[in-house]
Protein backbone atom coordinates (compact mmCIF):
# COMPACT_ATOMS: atom_id res chain seq x y z
CA UNK A 1 0.00 0.00 0.00
CA UNK A 2 2.82 2.35 0.91
CA UNK A 3 4.60 1.56 -2.34
CA UNK A 4 1.39 2.13 -4.30
CA UNK A 5 0.82 5.48 -2.65
CA UNK A 6 4.43 6.47 -3.22
CA UNK A 7 4.40 5.56 -6.89
CA UNK A 8 1.00 7.12 -7.45
CA UNK A 9 2.13 10.27 -5.71
CA UNK A 10 5.34 10.32 -7.68
CA UNK A 11 3.38 9.93 -10.88
CA UNK A 12 1.09 12.81 -9.99
CA UNK A 13 4.04 14.98 -8.98
CA UNK A 14 5.83 14.17 -12.21
CA UNK A 15 2.71 14.98 -14.22
CA UNK A 16 2.34 18.29 -12.41
CA UNK A 17 6.01 19.06 -12.91
CA UNK A 18 5.76 18.11 -16.55
CA UNK A 19 2.75 20.30 -17.22
CA UNK A 20 4.27 23.16 -15.26
CA UNK A 21 7.43 22.93 -17.33
CA UNK A 22 5.44 23.08 -20.55
CA UNK A 23 3.84 26.34 -19.45
CA UNK A 24 6.74 27.83 -17.59
CA UNK A 25 7.22 31.51 -18.22
CA UNK A 26 10.34 32.37 -20.14
CA UNK A 27 11.27 35.21 -17.85
CA UNK A 28 13.89 34.29 -15.34
CA UNK A 29 16.75 35.92 -13.52
CA UNK A 30 19.39 34.03 -15.44
CA UNK A 31 22.31 36.11 -14.20
CA UNK A 32 21.17 35.94 -10.60
CA UNK A 33 21.37 39.68 -9.94
CA UNK A 34 17.95 39.71 -8.34
CA UNK A 35 16.26 41.57 -11.18
CA UNK A 36 14.65 40.22 -14.32
CA UNK A 37 15.51 42.56 -17.16
CA UNK A 38 14.86 42.52 -20.87
CA UNK A 39 16.88 44.01 -23.72
CA UNK A 40 14.97 44.82 -26.91
CA UNK A 41 17.25 44.87 -29.95
CA UNK A 42 16.19 45.92 -33.39
CA UNK A 43 15.44 48.79 -35.73
CA UNK A 44 12.79 51.50 -35.93
CA UNK A 45 9.99 49.06 -35.13
CA UNK A 46 11.72 48.32 -31.84
CA UNK A 47 12.52 52.01 -31.29
CA UNK A 48 8.85 52.84 -31.77
CA UNK A 49 8.71 55.02 -34.86
CA UNK A 50 5.05 55.62 -35.67
CA UNK A 51 3.92 55.26 -32.10
CA UNK A 52 1.51 57.82 -30.73
CA UNK A 53 -0.54 57.90 -33.92
CA UNK A 54 -4.12 56.74 -33.68
CA UNK A 55 -5.56 54.22 -36.13
CA UNK A 56 -7.42 55.58 -39.13
CA UNK A 57 -5.26 58.67 -39.41
CA UNK A 58 -3.74 59.05 -42.84
CA UNK A 59 0.03 58.98 -42.56
CA UNK A 60 2.28 59.38 -45.58
CA UNK A 61 5.67 59.71 -43.89
CA UNK A 62 7.04 59.36 -40.41
CA UNK A 63 9.94 61.07 -38.73
CA UNK A 64 12.91 58.80 -38.18
CA UNK A 65 12.94 59.53 -34.50
CA UNK A 66 10.87 60.83 -31.69
CA UNK A 67 10.88 59.55 -28.18
CA UNK A 68 11.81 55.89 -27.95
CA UNK A 69 8.77 53.89 -26.91
CA UNK A 70 7.15 51.21 -29.11
CA UNK A 71 6.64 47.69 -27.82
CA UNK A 72 9.44 47.82 -25.20
CA UNK A 73 7.54 50.38 -23.15
CA UNK A 74 4.39 48.24 -23.33
CA UNK A 75 6.36 45.16 -22.33
CA UNK A 76 7.76 47.01 -19.35
CA UNK A 77 4.32 48.20 -18.32
CA UNK A 78 2.60 44.86 -18.89
CA UNK A 79 5.18 42.79 -17.03
CA UNK A 80 6.35 45.38 -14.49
CA UNK A 81 10.01 44.93 -15.26
CA UNK A 82 12.76 47.04 -16.79
CA UNK A 83 13.04 46.81 -20.56
CA UNK A 84 15.85 48.58 -22.40
CA UNK A 85 14.91 49.90 -25.81
CA UNK A 86 17.91 49.34 -28.09
CA UNK A 87 16.16 49.93 -31.37
CA UNK A 88 18.08 51.89 -33.98
CA UNK A 89 15.92 53.45 -36.70
CA UNK A 90 17.15 52.76 -40.21
CA UNK A 91 19.49 49.98 -39.15
CA UNK A 92 19.81 46.72 -41.04
CA UNK A 93 20.53 43.58 -39.04
CA UNK A 94 23.13 42.51 -41.57
CA UNK A 95 25.11 45.75 -41.62
CA UNK A 96 24.85 48.01 -38.60
CA UNK A 97 23.00 45.62 -36.32
CA UNK A 98 25.37 42.69 -36.42
CA UNK A 99 28.21 45.08 -35.66
CA UNK A 100 26.49 47.07 -32.91
CA UNK A 101 24.71 44.28 -31.10
CA UNK A 102 27.61 42.27 -29.63
CA UNK A 103 28.75 45.22 -27.54
CA UNK A 104 25.22 45.95 -26.39
CA UNK A 105 24.60 42.33 -25.48
CA UNK A 106 27.85 41.97 -23.58
CA UNK A 107 27.42 45.20 -21.65
CA UNK A 108 23.83 44.67 -20.56
CA UNK A 109 22.69 43.07 -17.34
CA UNK A 110 19.52 41.90 -19.07
CA UNK A 111 18.47 38.29 -18.74
CA UNK A 112 16.43 38.09 -21.92
CA UNK A 113 17.23 39.59 -25.32
CA UNK A 114 14.38 40.13 -27.78
CA UNK A 115 15.38 40.28 -31.44
CA UNK A 116 13.02 41.93 -33.92
CA UNK A 117 14.97 42.95 -37.01
CA UNK A 118 14.93 42.92 -40.76
CA UNK A 119 12.64 45.61 -42.17
CA UNK A 120 15.57 47.64 -43.50
CA UNK A 121 17.29 44.48 -44.73
CA UNK A 122 14.16 43.92 -46.80
CA UNK A 123 14.59 47.36 -48.38
CA UNK A 124 18.04 46.28 -49.57
CA UNK A 125 16.86 42.78 -50.50
CA UNK A 126 19.45 41.09 -48.30
CA UNK A 127 19.36 37.35 -48.89
CA UNK A 128 17.47 35.32 -46.29
CA UNK A 129 20.55 33.14 -45.78
CA UNK A 130 22.69 36.15 -44.91
CA UNK A 131 19.97 37.38 -42.57
CA UNK A 132 19.79 33.97 -40.87
CA UNK A 133 23.53 33.70 -40.35
CA UNK A 134 23.81 37.12 -38.76
CA UNK A 135 20.85 36.51 -36.47
CA UNK A 136 22.41 33.18 -35.48
CA UNK A 137 25.66 35.00 -34.66
CA UNK A 138 23.81 37.25 -32.24
CA UNK A 139 21.88 34.35 -30.73
CA UNK A 140 25.17 32.55 -30.13
CA UNK A 141 26.76 35.62 -28.59
CA UNK A 142 23.75 36.10 -26.32
CA UNK A 143 23.88 32.48 -25.20
CA UNK A 144 27.56 32.37 -24.35
CA UNK A 145 27.16 35.60 -22.39
CA UNK A 146 24.36 34.07 -20.34
CA UNK A 147 21.32 35.61 -21.98
CA UNK A 148 18.17 33.93 -23.21
CA UNK A 149 17.22 34.96 -26.75
CA UNK A 150 13.61 35.50 -27.73
CA UNK A 151 12.94 35.66 -31.46
CA UNK A 152 10.13 37.56 -33.15
CA UNK A 153 8.93 37.18 -36.74
CA UNK A 154 8.27 40.30 -38.82
CA UNK A 155 4.81 41.76 -39.33
CA UNK A 156 3.79 42.19 -42.96
CA UNK A 157 3.96 45.61 -44.53
CA UNK A 158 1.24 47.07 -46.69
CA UNK A 159 0.15 49.92 -48.90
CA UNK A 160 3.09 52.10 -49.97
CA UNK A 161 5.58 49.54 -48.66
CA UNK A 162 3.69 46.38 -49.48
CA UNK A 163 6.59 45.28 -51.69
CA UNK A 164 8.70 44.53 -48.65
CA UNK A 165 6.50 41.66 -47.61
CA UNK A 166 8.16 39.22 -50.01
CA UNK A 167 11.40 39.56 -48.10
CA UNK A 168 9.98 39.99 -44.60
CA UNK A 169 8.02 36.77 -45.12
CA UNK A 170 11.24 34.93 -45.98
CA UNK A 171 13.01 36.44 -42.98
CA UNK A 172 10.14 35.30 -40.77
CA UNK A 173 10.59 31.77 -42.07
CA UNK A 174 14.27 31.98 -41.17
CA UNK A 175 13.37 33.23 -37.70
CA UNK A 176 11.04 30.27 -37.18
CA UNK A 177 13.77 27.87 -38.29
CA UNK A 178 16.31 29.45 -35.95
CA UNK A 179 13.87 29.26 -33.05
CA UNK A 180 13.32 25.57 -33.73
CA UNK A 181 16.97 24.67 -34.26
CA UNK A 182 18.12 26.60 -31.20
CA UNK A 183 15.15 25.62 -29.06
CA UNK A 184 14.33 29.27 -28.42
CA UNK A 185 11.07 30.96 -27.51
CA UNK A 186 9.35 32.50 -30.52
CA UNK A 187 6.72 35.20 -30.78
CA UNK A 188 5.19 34.63 -34.20
CA UNK A 189 4.15 38.21 -34.78
CA UNK A 190 3.62 37.64 -38.48
CA UNK A 191 1.14 34.82 -37.90
CA UNK A 192 -0.78 36.70 -35.20
CA UNK A 193 -0.81 39.84 -37.37
CA UNK A 194 -2.12 37.89 -40.36
CA UNK A 195 -4.87 36.47 -38.19
CA UNK A 196 -5.81 39.94 -36.97
CA UNK A 197 -5.46 41.58 -40.37
CA UNK A 198 -6.46 39.26 -43.20
CA UNK A 199 -6.81 42.35 -45.39
CA UNK A 200 -3.47 44.13 -45.11
CA UNK A 201 -4.54 47.33 -46.85
CA UNK A 202 -7.18 48.04 -44.22
CA UNK A 203 -5.23 46.81 -41.20
CA UNK A 204 -5.88 49.10 -38.22
CA UNK A 205 -2.53 48.19 -36.63
CA UNK A 206 -0.28 49.98 -39.09
CA UNK A 207 0.20 53.53 -40.24
CA UNK A 208 -1.37 53.85 -43.66
CA UNK A 209 -0.51 54.48 -46.40
CA UNK A 210 3.04 54.61 -45.00
CA UNK A 211 2.65 50.87 -44.61
CA UNK A 212 5.62 49.78 -42.48
CA UNK A 213 5.49 51.14 -38.95
CA UNK A 214 2.82 50.12 -36.48
CA UNK A 215 0.64 52.84 -34.97
CA UNK A 216 -0.30 53.07 -31.32
CA UNK A 217 -2.70 50.17 -31.64
CA UNK A 218 -0.09 48.13 -33.50
CA UNK A 219 2.49 48.63 -30.78
CA UNK A 220 -0.13 47.69 -28.19
CA UNK A 221 -0.70 44.55 -30.24
CA UNK A 222 2.99 43.66 -30.32
CA UNK A 223 3.35 44.45 -26.62
CA UNK A 224 0.49 42.15 -25.66
CA UNK A 225 1.67 39.39 -27.96
CA UNK A 226 5.21 39.46 -26.70
CA UNK A 227 4.04 39.65 -23.10
CA UNK A 228 2.06 36.46 -23.64
CA UNK A 229 5.12 34.76 -25.12
CA UNK A 230 7.34 35.76 -22.21
CA UNK A 231 4.71 34.61 -19.73
CA UNK A 232 4.39 31.28 -21.53
CA UNK A 233 0.74 31.92 -22.37
CA UNK A 234 -0.85 30.83 -25.65
CA UNK A 235 -2.61 33.37 -27.89
CA UNK A 236 -4.66 31.32 -30.30
CA UNK A 237 -8.21 32.25 -29.41
CA UNK A 238 -9.91 35.25 -27.74
CA UNK A 239 -10.19 33.35 -24.46
CA UNK A 240 -6.39 33.37 -24.33
CA UNK A 241 -6.46 37.17 -24.40
CA UNK A 242 -8.62 37.13 -21.28
CA UNK A 243 -6.07 34.95 -19.52
CA UNK A 244 -3.31 37.32 -20.61
CA UNK A 245 -5.27 40.33 -19.36
CA UNK A 246 -5.73 38.58 -16.05
CA UNK A 247 -2.01 37.85 -15.83
CA UNK A 248 -0.92 41.42 -16.51
CA UNK A 249 -3.77 43.17 -14.73
CA UNK A 250 -5.27 44.73 -17.85
CA UNK A 251 -8.83 45.20 -19.06
CA UNK A 252 -9.83 41.87 -20.67
CA UNK A 253 -12.17 43.52 -23.16
CA UNK A 254 -9.48 45.85 -24.39
CA UNK A 255 -6.78 43.18 -24.64
CA UNK A 256 -9.18 40.91 -26.50
CA UNK A 257 -10.19 43.66 -28.90
CA UNK A 258 -6.62 44.74 -29.61
CA UNK A 259 -5.48 41.19 -30.30
CA UNK A 260 -8.51 39.72 -31.98
CA UNK A 261 -10.53 42.69 -33.22
CA UNK A 262 -14.22 43.21 -32.76
CA UNK A 263 -15.56 46.31 -31.16
CA UNK A 264 -14.04 49.70 -31.80
CA UNK A 265 -10.90 50.23 -29.80
CA UNK A 266 -9.78 53.31 -28.00
CA UNK A 267 -5.99 53.16 -27.95
CA UNK A 268 -4.36 53.51 -24.62
CA UNK A 269 -2.07 56.49 -24.34
CA UNK A 270 1.42 55.55 -25.38
CA UNK A 271 4.04 55.63 -22.69
CA UNK A 272 7.74 55.89 -23.17
CA UNK A 273 10.86 56.44 -21.20
CA UNK A 274 11.12 60.02 -22.46
CA UNK A 275 7.55 60.95 -21.78
CA UNK B 1 -17.35 -15.41 -7.13
CA UNK B 2 -14.03 -13.68 -6.57
CA UNK B 3 -13.31 -12.91 -2.94
CA UNK B 4 -13.27 -9.23 -2.07
CA UNK B 5 -9.68 -9.38 -0.89
CA UNK B 6 -8.56 -10.75 -4.28
CA UNK B 7 -10.54 -8.11 -6.19
CA UNK B 8 -8.95 -5.43 -4.03
CA UNK B 9 -5.53 -6.90 -4.62
CA UNK B 10 -6.06 -7.01 -8.41
CA UNK B 11 -7.34 -3.40 -8.38
CA UNK B 12 -4.34 -2.40 -6.27
CA UNK B 13 -1.98 -4.12 -8.69
CA UNK B 14 -3.64 -2.50 -11.71
CA UNK B 15 -3.30 0.94 -10.16
CA UNK B 16 0.32 0.29 -9.28
CA UNK B 17 1.09 -0.80 -12.86
CA UNK B 18 -0.71 2.27 -14.22
CA UNK B 19 1.25 4.56 -11.91
CA UNK B 20 4.51 2.85 -12.81
CA UNK B 21 3.78 3.23 -16.53
CA UNK B 22 3.09 6.93 -16.02
CA UNK B 23 6.35 7.40 -14.15
CA UNK B 24 8.34 5.45 -16.73
CA UNK B 25 6.73 7.45 -19.51
CA UNK B 26 7.51 10.76 -17.85
CA UNK B 27 11.07 9.82 -17.05
CA UNK B 28 11.51 8.48 -20.57
CA UNK B 29 10.13 11.64 -22.13
CA UNK B 30 11.77 14.05 -19.71
CA UNK B 31 14.22 16.62 -20.87
CA UNK B 32 12.96 16.77 -24.40
CA UNK B 33 14.97 16.31 -27.53
CA UNK B 34 18.15 14.40 -27.07
CA UNK B 35 18.01 10.88 -28.22
CA UNK B 36 21.02 8.86 -29.07
CA UNK B 37 23.49 7.71 -26.51
CA UNK B 38 26.55 9.24 -25.04
CA UNK B 39 29.04 9.40 -22.27
CA UNK B 40 32.08 11.24 -21.09
CA UNK B 41 34.27 9.01 -23.22
CA UNK B 42 34.55 8.28 -26.91
CA UNK B 43 34.45 10.59 -29.91
CA UNK B 44 33.14 14.06 -29.11
CA UNK B 45 32.20 17.08 -31.18
CA UNK B 46 33.14 20.67 -30.39
CA UNK B 47 31.10 23.45 -32.01
CA UNK B 48 33.24 26.44 -32.89
CA UNK B 49 31.25 28.07 -35.71
CA UNK B 50 29.84 31.41 -34.62
CA UNK B 51 27.26 31.71 -37.39
CA UNK B 52 26.12 28.11 -37.15
CA UNK B 53 23.08 26.75 -35.31
CA UNK B 54 23.56 23.76 -33.01
CA UNK B 55 25.52 20.90 -34.58
CA UNK B 56 25.12 17.16 -34.16
CA UNK B 57 27.15 14.23 -35.39
CA UNK B 58 26.70 10.56 -36.11
CA UNK B 59 29.10 7.65 -36.19
CA UNK B 60 28.55 4.60 -38.34
CA UNK B 61 26.62 3.66 -41.43
CA UNK B 62 23.04 4.81 -42.00
CA UNK B 63 20.66 2.44 -40.32
CA UNK B 64 23.09 1.56 -37.58
CA UNK B 65 24.67 4.97 -36.95
CA UNK B 66 24.60 6.43 -33.48
CA UNK B 67 23.73 10.11 -33.11
CA UNK B 68 25.03 12.56 -30.54
CA UNK B 69 22.47 15.27 -29.68
CA UNK B 70 23.13 18.70 -31.14
CA UNK B 71 25.25 21.15 -29.20
CA UNK B 72 25.28 24.93 -29.52
CA UNK B 73 28.23 27.19 -30.25
CA UNK B 74 31.20 26.81 -27.90
CA UNK B 75 29.91 23.59 -26.39
CA UNK B 76 31.06 19.98 -26.57
CA UNK B 77 28.86 16.99 -27.23
CA UNK B 78 28.62 13.80 -25.28
CA UNK B 79 31.00 11.10 -26.42
CA UNK B 80 30.15 8.23 -28.71
CA UNK B 81 32.26 5.18 -27.92
CA UNK B 82 33.44 3.11 -30.87
CA UNK B 83 36.22 0.69 -31.62
CA UNK B 84 39.30 1.77 -33.53
CA UNK B 85 39.31 1.60 -37.32
CA UNK B 86 37.40 3.27 -40.13
CA UNK B 87 34.20 4.99 -39.11
CA UNK B 88 31.80 7.04 -41.17
CA UNK B 89 31.43 10.42 -39.52
CA UNK B 90 28.54 12.66 -40.42
CA UNK B 91 28.11 16.18 -39.06
CA UNK B 92 24.79 17.99 -39.34
CA UNK B 93 23.39 21.40 -38.59
CA UNK B 94 20.22 23.38 -39.35
CA UNK B 95 18.10 20.88 -37.49
CA UNK B 96 19.72 17.97 -39.32
CA UNK B 97 18.92 19.37 -42.77
CA UNK B 98 22.42 20.54 -43.67
CA UNK B 99 25.31 18.11 -43.86
CA UNK B 100 28.63 19.72 -43.01
CA UNK B 101 30.77 16.61 -43.21
CA UNK B 102 30.26 13.06 -44.36
CA UNK B 103 33.32 10.88 -44.83
CA UNK B 104 34.89 7.65 -43.66
CA UNK B 105 37.62 8.43 -41.19
CA UNK B 106 40.18 6.16 -39.62
CA UNK B 107 40.10 6.48 -35.85
CA UNK B 108 43.24 5.01 -34.33
CA UNK B 109 42.31 6.08 -30.82
CA UNK B 110 38.60 6.90 -30.73
CA UNK B 111 38.49 7.62 -27.02
CA UNK B 112 39.29 11.32 -26.83
CA UNK B 113 39.09 12.00 -30.55
CA UNK B 114 37.62 15.43 -31.30
CA UNK B 115 35.43 16.37 -34.25
CA UNK B 116 35.82 20.14 -34.49
CA UNK B 117 33.35 22.26 -36.44
CA UNK B 118 34.70 25.71 -37.22
CA UNK B 119 34.43 28.43 -39.80
CA UNK B 120 37.04 29.72 -42.19
CA UNK B 121 35.56 32.89 -43.63
CA UNK B 122 32.26 31.90 -45.20
CA UNK B 123 33.10 28.21 -45.17
CA UNK B 124 31.97 25.83 -42.45
CA UNK B 125 34.66 23.20 -42.02
CA UNK B 126 35.20 20.08 -39.99
CA UNK B 127 38.44 18.65 -38.63
CA UNK B 128 39.02 15.38 -36.80
CA UNK B 129 42.01 14.98 -34.56
CA UNK B 130 43.13 12.30 -32.14
CA UNK B 131 43.69 12.73 -28.42
CA UNK B 132 47.08 13.81 -27.21
CA UNK B 133 49.24 11.91 -24.74
CA UNK B 134 48.47 11.99 -21.07
CA UNK B 135 50.81 14.02 -18.89
CA UNK B 136 53.90 12.04 -18.15
CA UNK B 137 54.99 13.72 -14.96
CA UNK B 138 53.59 12.49 -11.70
CA UNK B 139 51.14 15.06 -10.32
CA UNK B 140 51.17 17.07 -13.53
CA UNK B 141 48.35 18.00 -15.87
CA UNK B 142 48.17 18.98 -19.54
CA UNK B 143 46.71 22.06 -21.23
CA UNK B 144 46.22 22.47 -24.97
CA UNK B 145 44.63 25.03 -27.27
CA UNK B 146 42.04 24.51 -30.01
CA UNK B 147 41.86 27.31 -32.55
CA UNK B 148 38.36 27.85 -33.96
CA UNK B 149 38.69 31.57 -34.56
CA UNK B 150 37.82 32.37 -38.14
CA UNK B 151 40.42 34.72 -39.57
CA UNK B 152 43.13 33.68 -37.11
CA UNK B 153 45.52 31.43 -39.04
CA UNK B 154 47.59 30.83 -35.93
CA UNK B 155 47.13 31.34 -32.22
CA UNK B 156 49.78 30.81 -29.61
CA UNK B 157 49.19 29.83 -26.00
CA UNK B 158 51.64 30.56 -23.25
CA UNK B 159 51.59 28.81 -19.89
CA UNK B 160 54.53 29.68 -17.69
CA UNK B 161 57.61 29.50 -19.87
CA UNK B 162 56.05 27.10 -22.34
CA UNK B 163 54.44 28.13 -25.57
CA UNK B 164 52.52 26.17 -28.21
CA UNK B 165 50.75 27.14 -31.42
CA UNK B 166 47.53 25.98 -33.02
CA UNK B 167 46.58 26.75 -36.60
CA UNK B 168 42.95 27.35 -37.49
CA UNK B 169 40.97 24.16 -37.10
CA UNK B 170 43.59 22.28 -35.13
CA UNK B 171 44.77 21.55 -31.62
CA UNK B 172 48.15 22.36 -30.18
CA UNK B 173 50.22 19.81 -28.28
CA UNK B 174 49.58 19.71 -24.56
CA UNK B 175 51.74 21.82 -22.32
CA UNK B 176 52.56 19.83 -19.22
CA UNK B 177 52.08 21.92 -16.10
CA UNK B 178 51.96 21.27 -12.36
CA UNK B 179 48.44 20.56 -11.18
CA UNK B 180 46.48 23.48 -9.78
CA UNK B 181 45.64 26.87 -11.22
CA UNK B 182 47.68 27.96 -14.23
CA UNK B 183 47.45 31.41 -15.79
CA UNK B 184 47.08 31.04 -19.54
CA UNK B 185 47.53 33.67 -22.25
CA UNK B 186 46.39 33.14 -25.83
CA UNK B 187 47.73 35.53 -28.42
CA UNK B 188 47.24 36.06 -32.12
CA UNK B 189 46.79 38.92 -34.50
CA UNK B 190 43.87 40.82 -32.99
CA UNK B 191 43.43 38.25 -30.21
CA UNK B 192 44.55 38.46 -26.61
CA UNK B 193 42.78 36.29 -24.06
CA UNK B 194 43.93 35.63 -20.53
CA UNK B 195 42.31 33.08 -18.29
CA UNK B 196 43.03 30.69 -15.47
CA UNK B 197 42.84 26.95 -15.91
CA UNK B 198 42.38 24.79 -12.84
CA UNK B 199 43.64 21.30 -13.60
CA UNK B 200 43.75 18.37 -11.24
CA UNK B 201 46.73 16.03 -11.33
CA UNK B 202 46.65 13.58 -14.20
CA UNK B 203 43.96 15.45 -16.15
CA UNK B 204 44.12 17.16 -19.53
CA UNK B 205 42.39 20.42 -20.31
CA UNK B 206 41.44 21.95 -23.65
CA UNK B 207 41.20 25.71 -24.03
CA UNK B 208 38.83 26.43 -26.91
CA UNK B 209 38.93 29.79 -28.62
CA UNK B 210 36.05 30.19 -31.06
CA UNK B 211 34.49 33.01 -33.02
CA UNK B 212 35.60 35.51 -35.61
CA UNK B 213 38.64 37.71 -35.59
CA UNK B 214 37.96 41.42 -34.98
CA UNK B 215 34.34 40.61 -34.16
CA UNK B 216 33.70 38.23 -31.29
CA UNK B 217 35.96 35.63 -29.69
CA UNK B 218 34.85 33.37 -26.87
CA UNK B 219 36.99 31.13 -24.70
CA UNK B 220 35.96 28.01 -22.86
CA UNK B 221 37.84 25.31 -20.97
CA UNK B 222 36.91 21.65 -21.25
CA UNK B 223 38.36 18.78 -19.30
CA UNK B 224 39.45 16.01 -21.65
CA UNK B 225 38.90 12.39 -20.75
Amino acid sequence: MAVRLFVTGLGVLCLLASSARAQDPILSDTNGDGVVQVLALGDSVTYGVGDGIAPNLEVEDLPDRGAARGYPSRLSRNLSLPVTNSGEPGEELTIGGVTRAPGVIQSTSADEVVFLWGYNDAFFQISPGHYREDLQRLVNIARVTGKQSVLVTLHPSCCDRGGLTGFTRQYSNEVRSLAAWNDLPLFDLEALWNQRCPNKDSCPLINRPEGLHPNTLGYDFIGYGLSATLLGLPLAVPEDAVALADAIGADPARVTTVLFGGAAVTPAPATGRNE
Amino acid sequence: MVPTVVRECVRCFQQWILSAVIVICIVGCGGGGGGGEGSERGVRLIHGGLSLPPVSFALGEPGSARLAPAVPFAERSVGLAVGSGAQRIQVFTNGGTRVLFDAPTVLDAPDGTVVLVFEDGDLARTAVFPPGPKPAGNGNSGIRLINAVSGAPNLSMQVGDSKVTASLGSASPYIEVPSGVSPVTVLGQGVRVTLSVNAAAGTRQTVLLAGEIDYFVHSKVFEDR
